[in-house]
This record gives C-alpha cells, structure tokens and sequence, in this order.
C-alpha cells in the first residue's frame, strides 16, 4: 500500500451535510481538501430528521433560500400523543414560515446533500465518490495522517490504497468507521443503548391530495412529530409532507426492539393503520422504504471529539438532538462541520494538529454555539424520552385526561381538571413522585 | 504489437420509474452513467490492450536477451523499458491505447473521466445530437472517430432504449466486420464466443479491424484507483462537434471466421398445470400429450450404416446437433 502522490491538507470523510459543510470551510480558507463519498453521489441515502433548519447557513451561504433544493417550507407543525384509540394533537401553523427568511423545509436528501456538495466543489474542494474510507493511517507517534481507502492499489496490487492529508475529518455518519478505527467510540453495546434504528416510507400521492389532507397551498408543508405510536418498543414517529410524496416513519430504540421480538415494518405499518395517521396516508404508492441509525445519546453519550489529526462532526460524533418538540439533525450537522473545517484550518496554520493543542478549539467552538449549547442544555431529556413514563404512562394518561373532560355524563355533573387528572393518574398508575420528578426534568431542560 | 482500440460509450439513466398508466419515463438524474454492458465493453477493451502489451513486452524480451544472456529464463521481468529497448536497438515499447467516444452531451464528461480512471487512454465526446438520435445517425458520428482502430467494443444494448443496432450500424459504416452478442473474449486468441438465436452458442475468430459488442454479464468494470481518479479529474476530454466529425476512411472488410457453432438446444416448453378438478388419470394424459392426436411416427428399414445417417440427419433437422 502507498500514498498517493499528491497529498491534500485535509480528507473529509462523508459527503453528507456535516462533510460538506466542512469541506466548505477548508476551502474557502485556501487548503486544498479531498471530500470523500462512500455513495454514487452525495444524498444517496434519503434518510434524514425530517426537517431541514438552514439558519445555520446564514453566514456562509447568503440568502441559501432562493437556490436550495427544498420539497415544502414548513408552515404547519403538530406534535401528537397516540395511544391505540386516542390521539391528542397540538398543531400550530405559522405563516411567518411561508416567506423569507423561512423556517425550516423538507427536502430529498439527494438534491440537499448534492447541492451542499457542489457548493463545496465550487469553493475548490474535491469530491471522490463511490469511495469508502475503511481506516486510517497513523505516522509513527501515532497522529492519525490519512485514510484508507478500498480504492485498488495498481502499483502493489493492494485492493486498498491510502491518501494522506495533515488533518482527517469523521462525518462518516453514525457508525463511523474512522471514529472506531482511531478509537473514539465506546463499545458496541454501549453505543448500541443509546442509538435508535429508524425506518421510513416514502409514499406517492397527487399533489393536491397531499395539500387536501394536510390544508396546505403552494409550497408550505408540514410536519408531525408522534409519540405513542410504537407498540411496546420506546421510540417514536413522524409524518412530513414533500412536494408529491409524503414520509411516514418510526423511530426505534434499538436495545427496546430487540427485547419486543417486533418487527420495524410491523410498527410501522401500525403507525400507518392508526386511525388518526390512516387518512393522512391512504392510497399512497410506496416509492422507498429505508432505515438508519440514530444517535440519540444527547450531550452525555457525545464520544471524544478529537484525537491528534482527528476531527469527528455529524452524526459520527452523535450529533443529533432528538428531544420530543425538537428533532433535528442537519442543522447540527452542518454547524459541527463548519467547525470542524475552520478547526482544522487554524491547526495546519498553525502547524499543530495536535488534539491537545491544534485542535483543541473544535470543542470550544462547538460549545461557544448552538450545537453543544442545545445538547447540553437538553442533557437530561433522551433518557427521559426513551423510558417507560414517557412513552407509555404519560400519554395513555394525557390522553385519558382529555377524553374524560370531553365527554359528557349527564345527568352527572361535570367533574374538575385536577380530579380528573388524579383519577387518570391512578388509572394509569402514574406516581406523583415520578411525575414531580419528571416535570422537574422539564422545566430544567425546556424552561 | 501495440493495438489501437475504441471502445462506445452512451450516457444513460440507470434508474428510473415508468408510469403504469401514461407510460411516462422518469429518470433519476443522479443515476446518470454507462450501462453495464458499457462497462464491460471497456474492461474487455483494457483486458486485450494489457495482453497485447504484455504480449509485446515478452517479444521483445525474447530478442534482447539473447544478446546479454538475461531474459524470462532467468527470472527477471519481460518487461523492457523504452530506454533500454531503443539502447539494443529494439523500438520503443509502444502502449495499445483505448480511446472512449460517446455521443451525448457536456453531462458525459464526468462519465467519460471515470472511463479514464479506470485506464482508458482518452476520452472523445460527440456533441450536438439530439438524445434521441436514430441509431444509423449514431453510428455515422462515431465511425468518424473510431475509425482507424483494430478493434471497436461496443456494449450489446443500453440500457434506455436497447435496440442493440448502434454496433451493427457501425461496422456497416466502417465496412468491417461484426460480432454481436459477444458473451466471453479469449484476450490472447481473439476468439470470442456469441450468443445465437435460441440459445445457441458459436464461435469465431476475429480478424481486424472489426466491430463487436458485448453482454454486460460476464465480466465487470475494474475498479478505479483512487490516483487513477485524482488524475482523471484533469485529463482533457475531446469534444467533436457531431457536424463535423465525418468519416475519415473505409477500411478493407474483414469477416470473422467460424470456429465453431454449438448445438441447437431448444428452451423448454412450458406445460401448464392441469385442473384440479380432472381426474387422476386425465391429469396424466394431459401432462404427457397421450391419446392426442400428433404427426404419425416414422418407421423407415436401413442398413446400420444409413440408419445411423438418418438418425444423425433427423436431430440435426431438430436442432439436437449443429
């Protein structure tokens, strides 16, 4: 095996929003970077949060919204409760979201990420796709130098090759093979615990089918986020709208969906059949199904962020922010990127590339902005989400709550909210002691 | 020798949805490159410049050594520089090329440099046809650049329309011989093996300059080497305006020659099952063709020696034997 001749300053590994975005960076700066892309092409799996957030493109791609690939602007968004026969929905619409500067957008991953790509080509960055980086290459202290690749060797007749850069940016995506090669991640159980599988279909419908069933005009989308709706396996769903086809899917925790023995499709086509997501999707041609791996660990499961000439960024340094109103991925993906980039800028700069010294300020920076500010902030609301209370308790008792004050026993006379919450919580066998607790939790994470 | 090969290319969809109802073709831009049957061709292009080249290589390492006493024999490399060879008064090795033409538009290029990383030699691009260019007009504008090869791989059929007519238009154009349908290629031989008309198999040997296809089945593109793609991304691709890329010269016509032709082996017949609600017996009569009408048999009196003849002559008449 030999390197290439003709090193790079930095490899980017992973053409997804977070490689992009730091290939983004490095060339913006004047270094020369190589984008490596495992896929066809950039977005060649379609698998993302549902909504893509791009304030955090404010500042390096102005006025993104008139060029970027998107399906609907988000101008409806509904959090819902499921239990089998209840379903309770908080729907706010805004539209504010409808117009410049926008909100947040459904897009196809494979017109975002190319998009995003070429941007980074434009500003001089080279894209390689159809490349796989299986491993790195240390120098003798132990620095990791570069990547291996499975491109052949024509010289040795490896069918592996290496190319070499002074820094190596992770966004290989979840399970990244670069972060496990240069030691970064824990064990497999123990990312396994705080990792869900998600699994989506993309269904086809008439356009105006799709504006019918969801109010919607033009090019405003919307989008559910649902929990509830997972049989016995903690997790979650979500329904969003795309121009002519809409995605339905469910969000798994991985160690829960092993002990339930249920299959993702099973769950998912329960979603489907509930009757509150039934009218929403009937009649619908599925055009893709997929599945993905999610880091939903929060701030305490982020594994180490740099290692000497090692950066990792997205979804490989679990990057993601699954806390129930908020789910979001691309948006923290391209803001570790961007720092990552300027990161591994300033260290070759510098000439120390170091985790130590050199890039020592990719945390700092991460911390400085949104991407560690959320996660940190959130902390304690994953673990909360994926446990019992939350995903089976409390809505069964929201939603018994709601039903009991709706319905009307005449000639008993109406009854209060507290004792009917009261009653539910017993019903439910909710204890005050947990709900103090967990409201506690709330108010310190969301308040 | 060195041998000059070119090899068709054309830029396709490789995914994309029909409409059930309209009939309406979606493609999916992102899936644009060669078909498989493309890719084969280029492999098969590389594999017969690498023999040649090596072939080349040894015969030329078979008339240095003679004269210094190392060679093949001795366990060194065939291989001779140009250097070394035009210091023993050898010429200078020369390289077979593989020249990748395609007709279609600037969105070829990134395909035809992916032709380049995986060892093509260069890349010419035919612009200003219309996509749905007939296939005679095709063929037209790519014997212009490919004429003066020894040997032309085309794929057997695109992906998106498939007619498999461009090759057979080609070598009409360039009044040289065909191969159509090549399943396998004896790289040190040139005898390739072609698929027939229901199911059978020939062979032939080529003579050159000749033009086959290929089935994309039997042999996949190599991988390219990551140097192989960094540097592809700054060899130049020739563009030829499609008005002005003429014929240049007919060559003298070279048929193939007929090794062998394989047997006819006819498909199987397909018999459909019989109704449950017959008995046991009609099901038996209706899956073997008992008690039904058919071409009385034959009953003819020879000598052993005619008779084995008559055989032999009745299951060539059926196809059994070539």
């Amino acid at each position: 095996m030999t390197a290439a001749p003709d090193p790079f300053d930095v490899i980017v590994v992973g053409a997804g929003p977070a490689g992009s975005a730091a290939a983004l960076a490095v060339a913006r700066a004047g270094l020369r970077v190589a984008l490596l892309e495992r896929g066809p092409f950039p977005g060649s799996k379609n698998m993302y949060g549902g909504v893509i957030y791009g304030r955090v493109l404010d500042q390096v791609i102005p006025n993104w919204w008139d060029e970027i690939p998107i399906q609907r602007w988000i101008t409806r968004r509904g959090t819902m409760i499921l239990t089998p026969t209840q379903s309770l929905c908080l729907d706010f619409r805004s539209q504010t979201w409808a117009g410049p500067p926008y909100n947040g957008a459904t897009a196809l991953r494979p017109d975002f990420d190319a998009w995003l790509a070429a941007k980074a080509e434009a500003a001089g960055s080279v894209l390689v796709t159809s490349t796989v980086a299986t491993d790195v290459v240390r120098d003798p202290s132990g620095r990791v130098v570069g990547v291996v690749t499975d491109r052949p060797d024509p010289a040795t007749g490896a069918s592996t090759s290496a190319l070499r850069a002074r820094v190596v940016i992770a966004c290989d995506g979840v399970n990244s093979f670069i972060a496990k090669a240069a030691g970064l991640y824990p064990g497999a159980s123990e990312q396994a615990e705080h990792t869900t599988l998600g699994v989506k279909e993309v269904l086809r419908l008439p356009r105006e089918s799709i504006e019918q069933r969801f109010n919607l005009t033009g090019r405003e989308g919307a989008d559910f986020e649902v929990v509830g709706c997972t049989m016995d396996v903690p997790g979650g769903g979500f329904l969003y709208t795309n121009l002519d086809t809409i995605s339905v899917g469910v969000v798994l925790h991985l160690p829960g969906l092993a002990a339930s023995k249920h299959r993702p499709e099973e769950i998912l086509a329960g979603f489907k059949a509930h009757p509150s997501i039934a009218p929403f999707v009937a009649g619908g041609e599925i055009v893709e199904y997929s599945a993905h791996l999610i880091p939903e660990g929060g701030y305490d499961q982020i594994p180490t962020l740099a290692g000497d000439g090692l950066l990792v960024a997205g979804d490989a340094a679990g990057l993601c922010l699954a806390a129930g109103v908020w789910l979001e991925g691309v948006n923290f993906a391209i803001g570790s990127g961007l720092a990552a980039g300027a990161t591994a800028v300033e260290a070759i700069r510098s000439g120390d590339t170091t985790a130590a010294r050199g890039l020592a300020g990719y945390r700092a920076r991460l911390e400085a902005n949104f991407v560690l500010a959320d996660h940190k902030k959130l902390r304690r609301v994953p673990e909360f989400l994926l446990s019992g209370r939350a995903q089976f308790q409390y809505p069964q008792l929201t939603c018994d709550v709601v039903e009991d004050l709706f319905t009307v026993r005449n000639p008993a006379p109406k009854q209060g909210i507290a004792r009917l919450a009261w009653k539910s919580a017993r019903r439910s066998r909710v204890r005050l002691r947990d709900l103090a607790r967990d409201g506690w939790t709330a108010i310190r994470s969301y308040g | 020798m060195s041998v000059a090969l070119a090899v068709c290319w054309k830029l396709v969809a490789r995914r994309f949805e029909v409409d059930a109802l309209t009939g309406t073709v979606t493609v999916d831009r992102h899936s644009l490159g060669p078909s498989p049957a493309d890719e084969a061709a280029l492999e098969w292009a590389l594999r017969i410049a690498d023999a040649a080249d090596a072939a080349d290589a040894a015969d030329r390492a078979h008339r240095v050594a003679p004269s210094d006493g190392v060679g093949p024999a001795d366990g060194v490399s065939p291989s001779v520089s140009p250097v070394e060879g035009a210091g023993r008064g050898v010429a200078p090795l020369e390289r077979s090329t593989v020249t990748v033409v395609c007709v279609g538009p600037a969105a070829a290029d990134a395909m035809l440099r992916e032709a380049l990383a995986s060892g093509a030699s260069a890349a010419v691009r035919i612009d200003g046809l219309p996509d749905d260019a007939p296939s005679p007009v095709v063929a037209h504008q790519l014997a212009g650049v490919v004429d003066g090869s020894h040997l032309v791989v085309c794929g057997n059929a695109s992906l998106d329309r498939g007619s498999a007519s461009v090759p057979a238009f080609l070598a009409a154009e360039l009044g040289v011989g065909q191969a159509l349908g090549v399943v396998t290629i004896d790289v040190t031989t040139g005898v390739v093996e072609r698929r027939l008309d229901g199911g059978r198999r020939e062979r032939l040997r080529l003579g050159s300059p000749v033009v086959i296809s290929v089935e994309g089945g039997p042999v996949r593109l190599r991988r390219a080497s990551l140097a192989g793609v960094l540097a592809a991304r700054d060899q130049p691709v020739g563009v030829v305006v499609a008005a002005s890329a003429a014929r240049l010269t007919v060559s003298e016509r070279v048929d193939p020659v007929v090794v062998r032709r394989g047997p006819y082996r006819p498909r199987p017949r397909v018999l459909s099952p019989p109704s449950a609600e017959l008995t046991p017996l009609e099901r038996i009569l209706a899956l073997t063709g008992a008690l039904v009408d058919r071409s009385p048999p034959r009953l003819v009196h020879l000598e052993p020696e005619e008779a084995a003849a008559e055989i032999v002559g009745q299951l060539r008449t059926w196809g059994y034997l070539p």
